[in-house]
């Protein structure tokens, strides 16, 4: 979320050529080359407090997705709309996070459900009232309902942002991570639709700093859940200084203004209790951390963490043999834009998006940067690849946020949906409220915008933030939910033209958590290899479902699974038949059809 | 550093009445012409003109204050402005000649360094005539000289707004614009400059500026064609070869990245183009070769290395990774110090000792003419800071 005043330019020398220019007087009353023509009238400049529309993408393509606003079905029992408090006028960097949304079935009915963090209201003294999480039981025919009360999940402390998901007390049942400013919370799924605060009994209480996103994973390999938590800025009521924009009024500081908080690591001790371990794993403590995905990003059969800062470096912890992490961001070319310099990075996402076995980073990022698409070489290093796979062609004014990695027409290659919205009130070039991207993966060569006529939600401009994906309606396409700040939540169908068939998978694992956080699935088809990876955290601020999902383009054929899970151990099974979603189970040597 | 007053009691206009009558009335048009011929060429810095102007005035009248007030004109002209300020004091003292004598004098305190004058003496000017161009164009320039963007683009937006014909101020604006990465606002002011239908010369330069103003916003193919067709410097291809790479329209770079081979000493910006059109293309050793040349040509500036270490990296190379990710790194630091104190300059107008301050980081990063220019608007401010000259006196060495 940089000021694009306050980052750094890529090349500086070019002051010396206008100096030059100053040196040699062409400024100081030089003979004009060109007196004789007339003006007539032309060429006033524009002014710069007009709106600025974001240019038209200049390989735009005729767009194979489609999606349905269904908010309105989804949300019976009334439509979920994240609140900042803006309205109070603070202008407070608070506000400008936003919030997330997470998919998770906490009744193991078969259908997605949504958790979503409600945020806060800011009174005028610049105390903070926090808005209430609500809880919704997707159900049938796009109907969903909201069960917040007779869940208990109620906090009254905390202003909120983002959601993280897993068993953590392995008893088949998701419990939940709630970030935001304040400290965390967390609560336990009692497996009978209730829910029990569990914050201090777990030991996640002693977070009291301002988090943003989370997420679980066995970070140091001890065979439990481990909780990062990216910890933002010290940004405090007392701590607010004056930011003037464009018009010179207040508006929201940008994150240099503050200095970083460090991120924290909860590392499970085997009695549903976490201690903090940020020393034992080795964290840096100068990220601005928005955006956490824990993943096994360099195939070593270890989780590791990539951490999107803001304004600084971007962190990739590697795992290490003795249970610690090695921060390798900078080596590894994941840290860093294209040209060395940190972006202000916010959502971050795990796919192969070029077909070769080998998940991918996708970042994105704030405007007049490049989303930063990371290609995955292997052994730990990655290729900044966004100016070679076209992404250049977005433009110079979108701000991501949440994004996520999936085959939104069942092509067999992996698109990319990115929330987008501006952090200021008045920008100085950007408009505030962006439309939505969808990108098209043009066969592991490519990202294409295909946005255009994808839809009424992705035909206007949002303040986008969270977004998350899974198959709400049990069709076997992947469906969006967006989070846009101040607005209703966005629950999209995916209605698009289908190219292929799918196949899903859930896993569940028995030698490690059983969340199976890491485990990578390899379908071997007709046309290649196609992997996914269970990961945890990703997008912004949000979860997205941990079933895998695939799709096969017409006439391809898909003829083995080949899971290779967190323990290390691989299973091959026999894929019986595709658009059925799958359950592995560690150890068993069939797939179970969780439903046709 | 005392301030210069330029104040004319009523008795300066009476002696130049008196003076005006004794020179008689009779050769007054004549040299009122030289004048206005001597103040063309002072301007358009034709200086073979202006010493002409000058001598047939001297002829028709060696005691004319005109003939004084062109001498004094053409003392700056020729690099003796110091000189120049007495006939032009003496000219200012004629109330015709006075407006121009002041701008002249201006002029010349600029060349002297002397900012705090030129600021005085340019007020006092602006208190009476506001819309007075040659003021806001040196108000701009020292403005700018400062370090102070955002007056000195309001000093050249004046300076647009009063000369509708000229494209240089909203091309000056341009490039103040670009160079702290407001590229939205440079894209207007180019567009503005040519709107405004430059010379061919010039509107080539404009042309690349906007294209990379546009490369920057991402808007490639506007860049592309924003080029002129004929403009085959160095920079011009590497924007060239950027926007096609980036638009997937790599086969039609294969000219361009000829060209670019066949240059014998390219600059680092080309250099760096070819190694992306060439990584984007798989072509690694390629690329490698690319961005060494690049350090080579420019060893301090950090994305060769960030580059380099990317490739190095890459192709296994983890020694020599790890030694460009360090240079880089150093490199970077040293951008970021001359960077952030650059805009502190912007709070700070008065402040020589940070001025040069910002000439010593332009000079660790090998930037001597940049820290030549600092050290200059240090002295500017503060005539007696010593580190300033001394930091003048190093010999300048244009990357």
């Amino acid at each position: 979320m940089s000021l694009a005043t306050h980052r750094t330019p890529h090349f500086d020398w070019i002051v010396l050529t206008f100096r030059f220019l100053m040196a040699i007087g062409l400024l100081l009353g030089c003979t004009r080359e060109m007196p004789e023509l007339p003006v007539n009238g032309a060429a006033s400049p524009t002014g710069r407090g007009q709106t600025v529309h974001i240019q038209a993408d200049q390989t735009a393509m005729q767009s194979p997705f489609h999606f349905d606003s269904v908010a309105s079905r989804w949300f019976a029992d009334g439509i979920p709309s994240y609140r900042n408090g803006e309205g109070a006028g603070h202008r407070a960097i608070l506000e400008s996070l936003g919030g997330g949304v997470g998919l998770l079935d906490f009744d193991r009915d078969g259908w997605l459900d949504a958790v979503f963090p409600g945020g806060g209201e800011i009174s005028a003294e610049l105390v903070l009232l926090p808005v209430p999480t609500r809880i919704l039981r997707g159900g049938t025919d796009w109907t969903a309902k909201d069960v917040t009360a007779p869940a208990g999940l109620v906090c009254t402390t905390t202003y909120t942002h983002g959601v993280a998901i897993a068993d953590i007390d392995d008893d088949g049942f998701p419990d939940l991570v709630i970030t935001g400013y304040h400290g965390l919370q967390c609560w336990k799924n009692q497996g009978d639709g209730t829910w029990q605060d569990a914050v201090s009994a777990t030991g996640l209480k002693a977070d009291t700093l301002w988090s943003s996103s989370a997420a679980w994973g066995d970070l140091n390999h001890d065979g439990v859940l481990d909780l990062y938590v990216a910890h933002y800025v010290d940004w405090s009521s007392t701590n607010h200084p004056f930011c003037p924009n464009v018009k010179g009024e207040r508006d929201v500081c940008p994150p240099r203004q503050f200095s970083p908080l460090p991120d924290e690591v909860f590392l499970g001790n085997g009695d549903g209790t976490f201690r903090t371990g940020r020393k034992e794993l080795g964290l840096r403590d100068d990220g601005k951390g928005l955006g956490v995905l824990i993943a096994d990003l360099d195939g070593n059969d270890r989780l590791d963490a990539y951490v999107a800062n803001d304004t600084v470096p971007n962190f990739f912890y590697r795992a290490q043999p003795g249970g610690t992490l090695i921060e390798a961001g900078m080596f590894s070319g994941t840290a860093l834009s294209d040209v060395g310099t940190p972006d202000g990075s916010m959502g971050v996402s795990l796919g192969d998006f070029d077909l070769d076995g080998r998940p991918d980073l996708w970042v994105a990022n704030y405007e007049r940067e490049l989303f930063a698409l990371y290609r995955n070489l292997g052994e730990g290093l990655f290729q900044h690849v966004s100016q070679a796979t076209g992404i250049g062609a977005l433009g110079a004014n979108y701000v991501g946020f949440g994004t996520v990695f999936g085959d939104w027409d069942l092509d067999g290659d992996e698109d990319l949906a990115v929330s987008n919205g501006h952090v200021h009130m008045v920008p100085a070039n950007a408009p505030v409220r962006q439309r939505p991207l969808l990108l098209a993966n043009q066969a592991g060569r490519r990202l294409v915008n295909a946005t255009a006529g994808t839809g009424a939600y992705f035909d206007e401009g949002h303040i986008g933030r969270g977004l998350a994906s899974g198959d709400l309606d049990r069709d076997g396409d992947l469906d969006l939910i967006s989070t846009p700040t101040n607005e209703s939540a966005a629950v999209l169908e995916n209605v698009s033209p289908r190219q292929g068939r799918w196949l899903q998978l859930a896993l569940v694992a028995r030698q490690s958590p059983r969340d199976a956080i890491g485990a990578q699935a390899t379908l071997k088809t007709s046309i290649g290899v196609r992997v996914r990876q269970v990961t945890s955290g990703g997008s912004y601020l949000s979860q997205s479902t941990r079933t895998l999902h695939w799709g096969l383009p017409t006439g391809a054929t898909a003829d083995w699974l080949v899971v290779h899970w967190p323990s290390g151990a691989e299973q091959r099974f026999a894929v019986p038949s595709l658009e059925v979603e799958w359950l592995a189970i560690e150890g068993r040597s069939e797939l179970l059809a969780v439903r046709p | 550093m005392k301030h210069a007053k330029w104040r004319f009691p009523d008795v300066s206009v009476y002696c130049g009445i008196c003076l005006w009558l004794l020179c008689g009335c009779t050769a007054r048009p004549e040299l009122n012409a030289l004048v206005e011929q001597g103040w063309t060429a002072y301007q358009a810095h034709d200086i073979e003109t202006l010493q002409a102007v000058m001598t047939t005035a001297f002829k028709r009248d060696k005691r004319a204050v005109e003939a004084r007030f062109l001498r004094g004109l053409f003392l700056i002209r020729s690099g003796s402005p110091e000189a120049a300020l007495v006939p032009l004091r003496d000219a200012a003292r004629a109330v015709a000649l006075r407006p121009r004598a002041v701008i002249a004098a201006a002029q010349a305190y600029y060349d002297l360094g002397q900012f705090h004058a030129v600021e005085q003496v340019l007020n006092d000017v602006l208190q009476q005539q506001p819309e007075n161009i040659d003021a806001h164009r040196l108000l701009a320039a020292l403005n700018y000289d400062l370090g102070i963007n955002p007056r000195a683009i309001h000093h050249m937006e004046t300076v647009a707004r009063l000369d509708l014909d000229d494209p240089r101020p909203h091309r000056l604006i341009g490039l103040m614009r670009k160079d702290f990465q407001d590229y939205p606002a440079a894209v207007e002011a180019y567009r503005a400059a040519l709107a405004r239908k430059p010379q061919p010369g010039l509107a080539a330069e404009i042309r690349l500026e906007l294209a990379q103003s546009l490369v920057e916003q991402r808007e490639y193919a506007p860049a592309l064609t924003a080029l002129t067709a004929d403009d085959q410097s160095p920079e011009a291809l590497a924007v060239r070869m950027q926007c096609l790479d980036s638009l997937d329209r790599r086969a039609e770079a294969a000219p361009i990245v000829s060209a670019a081979r066949a240059l014998t000493a390219p600059p680092a910006v080309l250099c760096l183009a070819l190694g992306d059109f060439y990584e984007s293309g798989g072509e690694q050793s390629e690329a490698i070769a690319a961005y060494e040349q690049a350090a080579q040509v420019d060893p301090l500036d950090f994305i060769p290395r960030y580059k380099l270490s990317s490739a190095y990296a890459r192709t296994g190379r983890d020694v020599d990774a790890r030694r460009e990710l360090e240079t880089m790194q150093a490199n970077r630091a040293r951008y970021d110090r001359l960077h952030e104190l650059q805009n502190k300059a912007m709070q700070h107008p008065e402040d020589a000792d940070l001025r040069y301050r910002i000439g010593e980081a332009a000079a660790a990063l090998g930037r001597t003419e940049l820290a030549h220019a600092w050290y200059r608007a240090a002295l500017g401010l503060d005539p007696t800071h010593a580190a300033a000259q001394a930091g003048l006196s190093q010999p300048e060495n244009v990357q």
